[in-house]
This record gives structure tokens, sequence and C-alpha cells, in this order.
């Protein structure tokens, strides 16, 4: 008797603290579904120039895409590296490296907020995305701006721009 | 160009949230986890190719820094405490067009720890060919890092929760922690009732048979 009576006990405990378990199996997302996306870098030249000059060259086409479905928005940063003669070693040090934004391109509802950058030596903010809204981004077309010292010699230089989006 | 769900590109999200930080804000779409002392936090990230070409994709965390409220992250090759407890494995992948891979962020965090907050980007990065002069354009996109280390207590910069509807959040985890914390209480209490009605019963005998044998001595 008394075990059964506990056996009741129980059973009512259970029924008054009845837990709800829901269990979902993930859908297969899309491959940018919910994400924070950049396009593809293009190839971009900054041709031939003379010592002592400047050029200006587009980078092609950037364009950042938030699916995430927040108003968290992002900032585009960019820094550059310094270009290398590849046979005699000297640089061109990114202090002589601008990047332009140019017409920034909204699409969804954000709203967006260029900083142009005369400086590239370190990660520095260019594009800002804040009040955004559901699927939103923006796309514009950048241009480097390199001023070349009096004293560069001839060759070939190398080096990397890096655009981050976060 | 209009729309964005056209584009394609390089993406990066959040596929999976560590269920102790499940609630916190912005862990749909930020690692926030809290990193106390000799545990190790893993977290599951997806990196997407949208466009039409194959990807060569490196991912790997750098550090960042947030100044009132300003969130900027740092140059690649650089590192803070969080980076240099981090990894993502695998750190390199290949991703055909329309695809997506999961990465696996972990952090160990050491036994000796300054509370204190921790940013930085789990980077996703992919490269153009270098151009005739030599250029080469880089290309990252990034989930931001706001760890809280031991037990420090942050003013959140956080702006709201948001969690997308596909991502698993472990809640069967916590659902089976919740019933047998409930079962054992349940049964706690079972039991404490038990012995309480056992002890009623036990005293309820006692004056029937002193009254009984009261009555016993009266007749």
């Amino acid at each position: 008797m008394a075990a059964l009576g506990l056996s009741l006990l129980v059973a009512e405990q259970a029924r008054a603290t009845d837990v709800t378990l829901t269990v979902s199996t993930p859908s297969t997302p899309p491959p940018t579904a919910g994400s924070l996306t950049i396009s593809v870098p293009a190839t971009f030249n900054l041709g031939t120039a003379s010592a002592g000059s400047t050029i200006s060259v587009s980078m092609g086409s950037v364009t950042v895409a938030d699916t995430r479905g927040t108003s968290a928005g992002w900032t585009v940063g960019v820094i550059a590296s310094a270009l290398t003669n590849t046979t005699v070693g000297n640089t061109i040090i990114p202090t002589a490296m601008s990047y332009t934004t140019g017409v920034i391109t909204p699409s969804g509802t954000v709203t967006m907020v260029e900083q142009d950058q005369t400086n590239l030596t370190g990660v520095v903010p260019v594009a800002t995305a804040s009040l955004g809204s559901g699927h939103f981004g923006a796309t514009w077309a950048p241009t480097l701006t390199v001023v070349i010292p009096s004293a560069a010699a001839d060759g070939l230089y190398t080096g990397t721009i890096t655009q981050s989006v976060a | 160009m209009t729309g964005t769900s056209e584009v394609g590109g390089l993406g990066i999200r959040i596929s999976q949230i560590p269920s102790a930080s499940a609630n916190t804000p912005n862990s749909g779409i930020y690692i926030v986890s809290r990193l106390l002392p000799s545990t190790s936090v893993t977290q599951r990230l997806a990196v997407s190719n949208s466009s039409n070409i194959a990807m060569h994709v490196t991912i790997y965390p750098g550090p960042a820094t947030n100044i009132d409220g300003i969130f900027l992250p740092q140059a690649e090759g650089t590192s803070n405490e969080l980076t240099s407890w981090t990894t993502v494995s695998p750190s390199v992948i290949d991703l055909a067009p329309k695809s997506y891979k999961e990465v696996t962020v972990t952090i160990n965090v050491p036994s000796v720890i300054t509370p204190s907050e921790a940013f930085g980007v789990i980077w996703a990065s992919v490269s153009a060919a270098p151009g005739a002069s030599g250029i080469t354009s880089v290309n990252r996109v990034g989930i931001r890092m706001y760890d809280p280390i031991g037990n420090f207590s942050a003013t959140s910069s956080s702006t709201q929760s948001s969690q997308p509807s596909w991502v698993s959040t472990h809640s069967i985890e916590i659902g089976w922690s919740a019933f047998f914390l409930v079962a054992i209480l349940g049964f706690g209490y079972a039991l404490s009732l038990g012995a309480k009605n056992k002890r009623r019963a036990s005293v309820a005998q006692v004056p029937k048979q002193d009254k009984s044998g009261k009555d016993r001595e009266k007749s």
C-alpha cells in the first residue's frame, strides 16, 4: 500500500511538472542563408607609372550582402602591404596609398557611411552599415591611389590589398 | 546592382551555438561564449560559396579591438590572447560553386586567466589571382568574437538577440537536463511526502492504541 501511494505521488509530480521538449532537425540552408557575404575579389592592375607620379586605378566592384536578418550591421576595413620591387627590393609603403569608395549603392533598408582613407598601413574602416533591416547590402567600386616616390626604382612591384567585412 | 540575394561571393555564418551561450544576445551572429579557465569551447561555422567559380578559402582567427563601441579588426599576422587560444579546423577548404562546408572553431582556455573581454574575428579569406602589376587582391568575411574571459561582467555592446530559424541550439540538451532535474526533485519530494505520511500514519495509530487502551481501562 505504501508502495502504491509512492507510485501515485510520483505520477502526480510528473504530471505537475511536464516538460515540453522540442527536437528539430536543422533544414539544409542554401549557401548564403543567414550569412554575411563579400564578393570574390577582382584582379586589377596598377599599370605602368613613372617615379614621382600618382596613379589611380579601379579595384573593381565590391558587394557585401547581409542575409543574417538582424540590424547588427557591419564594417568594411582595408589594409595594404608595402609594394615591394621584385628586383631590387625597395618598397612603396602603405602610407602612400589611398582608398576611395566612390558612390556606395545600398540595397534593402540600410544606412551606409563611407570613410575614404589616405593611409592603408593598418586595417582602416572604409564603409559601415548601420540601421539595416531584413536582407540588405551595398555595392561600390573603390579606387586605389598610389603616390610613387620620386626615388622609386624601376621594376615590378608586388603587394597585397585586403578588404574585410565583419 | 540591386538585390543582395543574387550576389555571389564568400559567406560565413554561425551554424551551431554552444548551449551555454544559446540565450546570450547576438549568439546567432557572433561568437560570444564566456571563457572559463581550463575549459574548451567549440562551435561550428558554415563557410559558403554562392558564386559560380570554385574557391580556395583560408579560415583563421584574427585579433580585433573594440574601443568606444567601434569594433576594428587588426592586421593579418597579428594576434592577441583570444586568438592565441583559438584554432579553426579545417583551416583551408576548397568550395565548389554554390556549396558550403562547416568548420569547427575551438577555444582552449588556459588555467590562469585575467578577467577581461576579448575581441577577435574568425576570417574566411579568398584571393584573386595577382594582376599583371603584381598586386594581389584579397577579400575576407568574418564572424566577430565578443568573449568575456572568466567572471568578467561585460557591458554588452550587443544590439539584439538574433537567431536564424535553422540554427540548432542544442535545446535537446537543455530539455533533458531540465527533465532530469524535475524528475529528481519530484522523486525527492515524493519520498519526503511518503515519509511524512508514514510518520502521520504511525502517529495516528498511537492515539488509537492509547484511546483503545484507555477505553479498555474504562471498560
